[in-house]
This record gives C-alpha cells, structure tokens and sequence, in this order.
C-alpha cells in the first residue's frame, strides 16, 4: 500500500508535507506531554511496537504473503493522533531502510495510512462499540484498512489526472489492483488481529493502556 | 552509479527486490489494460520513465545511507538524536520478543502455522509488546530525568 518514491510529484508530495506539519507538532504537543524526558520515551516505544507488528508476515493462499500494520489498534488503545506520530515514524524508518514506501512521499503515505485510515477506524469504533465490542474492533480495522487503500488510490488517480506521462497507470488498474486484495485478505486479516489483539488486552486489563 | 560505485551491486539488490516488483507488475497491468480498451499498444516511454525514476530515488536512498552515519547526520538536532536512538533501540528489544515468539508458536504446531495461527499468535504477543514497550519507555524517562532531561 506505501507509495513508493517516484510515483507521485511534487504538486501532491510537498502539500502533502504542508498539512502533516502542523499536524504532527499539534499530535506531539497535545498527546506526549512537553518535556523530552516524558515525551520522546513514549514516541519511541510505541514507534517501536508499530514497527515490530508490521514485520509480522501473514501467510496467505497462493504462496505469497502480507503484513499486519496494527495502526488502527494504536488509535483505538490511545488516540488517532498518537497513532498518526507513530506510523509517520515507521514510514520513515520503513523508507530509509527497508525501501518500503518514499521519503518525498512520507507526507502522503502518512496522510493515508497513519491519519485517514486510523481515524475513520476510530470513529467506527466509538459509534458501533456501544453495541458490540468485538464486532466493532474488527469493522473498526477492516474500515481503517479500507480507507487507507482508497487514500492511496485515489491519490494515485489524482497524479494520473494531473499528468498521465508522469504516472501513466490509469485509475482503473490502481483501483483493482490495491482495493481487491485490501478488500478480501489485508482487511479481514487486520480486523481479525485487532478484534484478537483488542480482546486480549481488555482481559489482561494492562496497566498504562486506555480504556 | 559512477560515484556510489562502492557497494553497487548491494544496493541494485535492494533496489530489485524493493521497487522493482510493484512498479513492474503495476506497469504491465497497466499496459495490458490500456491495449485491452484501445486495441492499440501504448506508448512505453512513460512506464519506463516512471520505473527508472522510482529506482533511482531508491538507490540514491540507500546509497547515501550506507555512506552516511544517521546518527552524525542528525547529530545538530539532539531531540531527533534521542528518539532515533530510543526507537532503534526499542525495536531491537521488541523484535527479539516477537522473534521468540514466532519460533515458539512454530514449535508448538506440526503442521506450519496457517493464516489464523499467526493472527492469533500476533494479537497475544501484541500485549507482550505493550508491556514491555511501556516498561522500557518508563525506565527510560527515569532515567532521562535523572540526568537533568
């Protein structure tokens, strides 16, 4: 689902950047507290687990495999914001090392994946979960997953539209080829590993999560 | 390639298995659909311009990056300095934890773990993970504020 460098230009890369900003100062004044003792610890742990759940690879028919990503669980355990920080962090670190997803195109991934996706989870979690728990924790992950996929792909037809020399693939093809495996195995898988995941940690009552 | 010839075929590696599959298979899907509705084969140029532009940015990436010291690089901002150093060090401790875990969960089965065994076996090491983060990220507070942080 990560853009990869390349594919989209400055017109959309750079914009993008000018809306995270703001964003990611007003999510780590607002959720990490203002000294660098309480904050960066948190940042970097929570980072962490992010990181370390998307290197858990799920076998799926076929032969090949995909990757939880585990943001939409962060957003509902502390806040859509907290879990923004952290994914744009893993996005980094993704791009720099591994070449999974850009660094020009951090803002837009991050947007799509770490902003989008987590929040429209989030909202279906507190609007369902008052009815039923599990059943929304899964709806939650598989909506999240949805939306980012959507993100991505309607800002890949947005680059088609703008110049079809710069990214000749056309909207179709992005949109069949990124919403149908999100849709039937990277949707249901995340909702599955969010209801379980969710689960667990309410049983197990873990101190320092939100309730 | 002439400057970062040091280390090229390592990084054309990289660049291979991470950029080249998407930006192919896209590629061809694209090309075959666009002929499948105009009867006429599309002009390659900007599927391949595309492809190189994505590699090169990729392997300017990891070229300069197995050249340049990240911690030196953001040494003038000692906030970055810090949560580099914290998270790096975190997902090291975190990924000998969910490492043990799947090794566990694959000794445990005599068959190899299908979809559902990894998801569940993820969504218990997933509370794993939070306590030791949260553990981790308190020790380090403390002792940030003990050095005068």
């Amino acid at each position: 689902m990560h853009i990869p460098d390349g594919f989209v230009s400055p017109q959309i890369t750079i914009p993008a950047y000018a809306v995270c900003a703001p964003l990611w100062a007003w999510a780590v004044r607002r959720h990490f507290g203002h000294s660098s003792a309480e904050s960066l610890p948190v940042v970097g742990s929570l980072t962490a687990v992010a990181f370390v759940i998307q290197t858990i690879m799920i076998p799926v028919p076929g032969g090949t495999s995909t990757h939880l990503v585990g943001v939409t669980l962060l957003a509902l355990l502390y806040h859509p914001l907290v879990a923004f920080v952290c994914e744009s962090l893993v996005l980094l670190i993704q791009a720099l090392f591994f070449g999974a997803g850009g660094v020009t195109v951090l803002g837009v991934n991050a947007l799509a994946m770490g902003l989008l996706g987590p929040l429209a989870g989030w909202l279906v979690f507190r609007t369902v979960g008052r009815l039923f728990e599990k059943g929304a924790a899964f709806l939650a992950a598989y909506v999240a997953m949805q939306i980012s996929t959507l993100t991505v792909v309607l800002v890949l037809g947005i680059q088609h539209w703008l110049s079809e020399k710069y990214f000749p693939m056309p909207l179709a093809v992005t949109f069949t080829a990124m919403m149908l495996p999100s849709l039937t195995v990277a949707g249901v898988i995340e909702g599955l590993y969010t209801l379980f995941a969710l689960s667990l940690l309410r049983k197990a009552n873990l101190r320092g999560l939100a309730d | 390639m002439l400057v970062f010839r040091h280390g090229l075929i390592g990084t054309l590696r990289r660049v291979l298995f991470s950029v080249v599959p998407v930006t192919a298979a896209l590629s061809v899907a694209s090309w075959a659909w666009l002929r499948f509705l105009s009867g006429q084969a599309p002009e390659p140029a900007p599927f391949l311009a595309l492809g190189l532009r994505a590699c090169l940015i990729a392997f300017s990436t990891f070229a300069v990056l197995a050249r340049v010291n990240l911690f030196h690089a953001v040494a003038p901002w000692p906030t970055l300095t810090r949560l580099l150093v914290v998270t790096l060090a975190q997902i090291h401790a975190l990924r000998l934890l969910a490492t043990e875990s799947r090794l566990g969960l694959r000794s445990r089965l005599l068959r190899k773990p299908g979809v559902l065994d990894v998801v569940r076996g993820a969504g218990g090491i997933t509370g794993a993970l939070f306590t030791l983060s949260a553990r981790n990220a308190q020790d380090v507070s403390d002792a940030m504020r003990s050095r005068g942080f």
